[in-house]
């Protein structure tokens, strides 16, 4: 396999799983901002800070508002990780690697990419958003599922995994980190119910609310919510399962004969290094410093994986 | 506008019917098929092509919207050709095929048919394809376009002759092996009511053919398919026939040369190559040794070449046998290098740069074809008889001001081959492009090859950047 | 005349990890007047890994820059026989034609400036043209290193009346091919009063009927004789380049330091 279509598997998956989670935390602000009394611009702000984006949303907006945000988070072309931009970059990365997908995967990215840009032409406004965001889901769902369907489990669908997890993990992330105060002991008092709706909406924007009660039952802690996101062995979005997807798929594309690849010593080490521990050792660590240090850690991952299989050189 | 072309029916080659209204043999096996088909039946197959292509992406990519895939419209009524017309056909252009080889092998070395003055020597020593980089270069087997494809017009029942020939990038193989495919798809009991010679074979004569040419000749060599990316016109044959073949299909940033030898980058490290069959351009080859400003090439490519350590087809520097003014002289050609006589003929050619044949042309505009030397696909061309008086004389100025640009042709009746148009067979102008595959035993040519069609009624420009279509070629086993 | 050459080319890079090649053409050839005793090509920071005779018959060594590198060095050591030939080089048989020489070329296109030195009121004689031609340049244009650029044509040169040897060569060659002779461009060294030089010198070679290439250096306005080694040829300096490279590097610059000495033995 080409290094450059190893890189264009990769970062294609990690665009769909960029979009997916844009979406996904759009959703949930929108359910939220629905479900409350007051309309609280911090909530749209702290997805700005989640995905990344405020810096250069104030260079263009100036102001955060509902509106805008939707609009820089979905169609602005100026956000390189805009629903927009990352639909584009996926029908490019795709056209690169066409002979590497199955047919089913490149319809479904072709047409996904017409559909979704028939519905951000123009300005999306706040009726029209249930609709954009609904679509765009199921487009991502459609690639996610058409690849899971069909696509040999060899050493290009190694690659688009090695992309879906480490987006995936980032992403889990990023969001913790935005709202990691939200977890600390110090900010519930002891005793009290500590603040269930924001903690909910958190784990609805990463996947469904019945996983975390499945796993945990119905009185949720906020250790046990750590656990889930970061921990979790089972949970297809917790940084655990991601990172531990990627030591697989490294795992695979090992070659024999060789030494292990660098990469793989990284992933191994993150997750008998820091991921093999429990919510409370976390919290005693410090939680915001543990979550930079993941974050560190996998974005050079990611880094080192585009140098084992030369995607660039 | 559409004009017709003022010609009777005399003039007329029909490729199915003769000008009595009867079958001609070649057709008579399909007509009966044709006839007893459902309508309804047929509306519905022709529906599913368009789907057929449309889905499988085969597309085409013109210099008008060079951001939009666009299907080649496909037509399926098979172009039929009798199996003695075929042999007529393939022995014409293997032997030109041979020419052109030994002719660029000559001008890069020898330049024995300049000594012997048998062609200008303007058309070589001021010829910009001519790559004074080729000089003394010997290549494996000394073949220098492994893959020719030179287009071929009939005007009669025996008359036949070679439009032009194409030694640098010949494409359109693939849409000979698609269009096969589809027809194998949607009408499988034609083929068992009448027997056809195989196309589908090419990729692996194609890789048997770049094979042969390895620097060491070997079972084992490793040939990739080098294009210039997905926003090239022809992108989507690049891949297709890389894939059909088994090979990489690489861009220039896929490959660097390591130790003398060209290597592919692979997630496995690097790894070389012997044989690049490569659709970039001469120019944008090497930036070390062509365009520096290239960034389709790979750096030091063309020092391989010259070491003898990769082979590149079609070589560079082909396009010597390619344009337009030396089409004019392969009757020469052909008889200096293989002592012959042209087995299929040149159309008769006006050269603008000769002051009689300039006076001819410009007193006789409204009757001839008139293009550029170095064009191609259409362009930069004066079809006279369908041009407004207007166009004629804007056309006069530029020939005067630069008469040796150009060349004439009178216009041909091409033959005719229907088309399927709203459940009827309706004439339209044809030609062919085989397609010949040289090593250094042989010259094979695939039957039949691509068809082009001008889907336009009367319309003679067959270029699918222009509006053209294809169809399948059948030449009958017997 | 005993010759020994020492010749050191660096190229400096701003930044490690450069990805480069060069083509040299740093080995003389082999004539009748001229025949190499030894000849040694080291390089630090690269390798050679091919060589090959190039479309005009120069021998040509492929330099594969090292990844960690941030400079190469090419040293080569030659030493070579000379013979006085007056500048006649004879009729050699040759692996181009004639009329490759005759073209114009990139660098030695035919403008205003070079197509008044080629006039017809001036001799006639193919020879004795090259020979005004030769001395026309020598007193009147000035040798100055500061007036030209690498890509500098023979155009620029005759309209600013002053460069170094690569532009008079340039001068002479496309003034002699307006007048429909064969001409080309010879690179190689000259042995000089000081030994310590800092570029390689460059002159001129014409087909003249009778005589064959005959040798013509419009810098110091004489004919080679047996200080002159010739290295390579070609239609103009982009074929006979001693060094022709290319680097990946997207950013930085690179310093070029050339040393040669030529010492009679």
């Amino acid at each position: 396999m080409l290094g450059r279509t190893a890189e264009g598997l990769f970062w294609l998956f990690r665009y769909v799983e960029r979009v997916d989670n844009v979406v996904r935390l759009l959703a949930t602000a929108q359910r939220m901002a629905v479900t409350r009394l007051e309309a609280s611009e911090s909530d749209w702000a702290s997805i700005l800070y989640t995905v990344g984006t405020m810096e250069d949303y104030l260079v263009r907006y100036q102001q955060v508002t509902k509106p805008d945000v939707i609009n820089w988070l979905i169609r602005d072309e100026e956000n390189k990780s805009s629903v927009r931009s990352c639909m584009s970059l996926i029908q490019h990365n795709a056209r690169r690697v066409r002979t590497a997908v199955t047919e089913e995967v490149w319809e479904s990215i072709n047409a996904g990419h017409a559909s979704i840009h028939r519905l951000i032409n123009r300005r999306v406004s706040e009726s029209d958003l249930s609709l954009v965001l609904s679509e765009s889901r199921r487009v991502m769902a459609l690639i996610q599922g058409m690849t899971n369907a069909t696509m040999l489990r060899n050493e290009i669908f190694h690659f688009i995994s090695l992309g879906a997890h480490i987006e995936r993990a980032d992403c889990t992330l990023r969001l913790l980190d935005v709202k990691y105060y939200l977890l600390l002991p110090s900010f519930s008092k002891v005793g009290s119910v500590f603040d269930i709706f924001q903690w909910n909406a958190v784990v609805r924007s990463v996947s469904s609310l019945g996983g975390l009660k499945m796993a945990y039952g119905t009185e949720i802690s906020a250790a046990q919510i750590l656990d889930y996101l970061v921990l979790n062995r089972v949970m297809p979005r917790s940084v655990n399962f991601c990172i531990g997807q990627i030591s697989q798929s490294l795992n695979y594309l090992s070659f024999r004969g060789q030494r292990q690849p660098q990469s793989l010593k990284k992933s191994n080490h993150l997750l008998n290094g820091y991921l093999s521990s429990t919510a409370d050792k976390i919290i005693d660590y410090g939680l915001h410093e543990y979550t930079q240090k993941i974050i560190s850690l996998t974005a050079e991952i990611s880094d080192q994986i585009s140098k084992d299989f030369r995607f660039y050189e | 506008m559409s004009t017709t072309i003022p010609t009777s029916s005399d003039d007329l080659y029909d490729e199915m019917f003769a000008s009595t209204g009867k079958p001609r043999n070649t057709y008579k096996d399909f007509l009966e098929w044709f006839e007893a088909q459902n309508p309804r039946g047929l509306k519905n197959k022709h529906r599913e092509t368009s789907k057929i292509f449309r889905d499988s992406g085969i597309t085409f990519r013109s210099t008008k919207s060079p951001l939009k895939d666009q299907l080649i419209p496909f037509d399926w009524i098979p172009r039929i050709i009798s199996s003695s017309e075929w042999r007529f056909i393939e022995r014409g252009v293997i032997q030109r095929a041979l020419a052109i080889n030994a002719f660029v092998r000559d001008v890069y070395h020898k330049q024995e048919i300049l000594r012997a003055k048998k062609i200008p020597s303007e058309l070589v020593t001021s010829n910009p394809a001519f790559l004074p980089l080729m000089m003394n270069m010997s290549t494996p087997s000394n073949v220098y376009a492994h893959i020719i494809g030179s287009d071929i017009v009939r005007t009669g029942p025996k008359q036949f002759y070679v439009l032009e020939d194409n030694a640098r990038t010949p494409s359109g193989a693939s849409y000979m092996i698609e269009n096969r495919d589809a027809m194998l798809d949607l009408f499988p009991d034609l083929f068992s009511i009448i027997k056809v010679k195989p196309v589908e074979n090419y990729p692996d004569l194609l890789l048997t053919a770049l094979k042969s040419v390895s620097p060491q000749n070997d079972r084992k060599a490793v040939v990739c398919v080098l294009t210039p990316g997905p926003y090239n016109a022809a992108y989507y044959e690049h891949a297709f026939l890389a894939d059909r073949m088994g090979v990489e299909l690489v861009e220039g940033s896929d490959l660097r040369v390591i130790d003398g030898k060209v290597n592919i980058r692979s997630i496995r490290g690097y790894t070389p190559v012997d044989v690049i069959y490569r659709r970039v351009d001469d120019d944008f080859l090497d930036p070390l040794n062509f365009r520096r400003d290239s960034a389709l090439g790979v750096p030091g490519l063309f020092d391989v070449f010259r070491a003898g350590r990769v082979t590149i087809v079609n070589a560079p520097g082909t396009g010597i046998a390619d344009d337009k003014a030396m089409y004019s002289y392969m009757p020469d050609i052909i008889r200096f290098y293989t002592g012959d006589e042209p087995i299929i003929k040149n159309v008769p050619t006006w050269r603008c740069s000769d002051a009689k044949d300039l006076s001819y042309v410009l007193s006789n505009l409204e009757n001839l074809v008139v293009k550029e030397v170095h064009g191609s696909g259409g362009y930069g061309m004066l079809i006279g008889p369908h041009s407004t008086k207007a166009k004629i004389n804007e056309f006069r100025k530029r020939l005067i001001s630069s008469p040796s640009r150009y060349v004439a042709q009178p216009v041909l009746s091409l033959s005719t081959s229907p088309i399927y148009k709203h459940g009827l067979l309706s004439p339209r102008h044809v030609d062919l492009r085989p397609f010949a595959l040289v090593t250094g035993d042989s010259v094979t040519v695939t039957p039949g090859g691509l068809t082009r069609v001008a889907l336009k009624k009367g319309s003679l420009v067959v270029n699918s950047s222009q509006g053209g279509g294809t169809k399948d070629t059948w030449v009958l086993e017997t | 005349m005993n010759l020994f050459i020492k010749h050191i080319t660096e190229y400096r890079y701003e930044v490690t990890g450069v990805r480069g090649y060069q083509q040299v053409r740093l080995r003389p050839a082999e004539t009748p007047f001229q025949k190499i005793k030894t000849w040694n090509l080291a390089i630090q920071g690269g390798e050679n890994t091919l060589s090959y005779i190039d479309h005009f018959g120069n021998a040509t060594h492929f330099i594969e820059l090292k990844d960690c590198s941030d400079s190469v060095r090419l040293i080569v050591e030659t030493e070579i026989d000379l013979l006085n030939n007056s500048g006649v080089l004879g009729n050699t048989s040759e692996l181009m034609p004639t009329w490759i020489f005759q073209n114009h070329s990139y660098l030695t296109p035919s403008g205003k400036e070079i197509r008044n030195l080629a006039k017809n009121q001036f001799p006639e004689d193919p020879l004795d043209f090259c020979h005004y031609l030769n001395s026309k340049i020598k007193n009147e244009f000035s040798y100055d290193k500061g007036v030209s650029t690498v890509d500098w044509t023979a155009e620029d040169c005759a309209r600013a009346r002053a460069g170094v040897c690569q532009d008079f060569a340039h001068v002479f060659i496309a003034a002699a091919r307006c007048r429909g002779l064969a001409a080309r461009y010879i690179s190689g060294y000259l042995k000089m009063d000081s030994t310590d030089q800092s570029a390689m010198h460059a002159w001129a070679e014409v087909l003249i009927d009778g005589l064959g290439w005959v040798g013509f250096d419009p810098t110091n306005g004489i004919c080679p004789d047996d200080r002159y080694v010739r290295v390579a040829v070609g239609r103009d300096y982009t074929d006979a380049s001693p060094c022709k490279g290319i680097t990946h590097s997207t950013n930085g610059a690179e310093t070029l330091r050339v040393q040669i000495e030529v010492t009679q033995q």
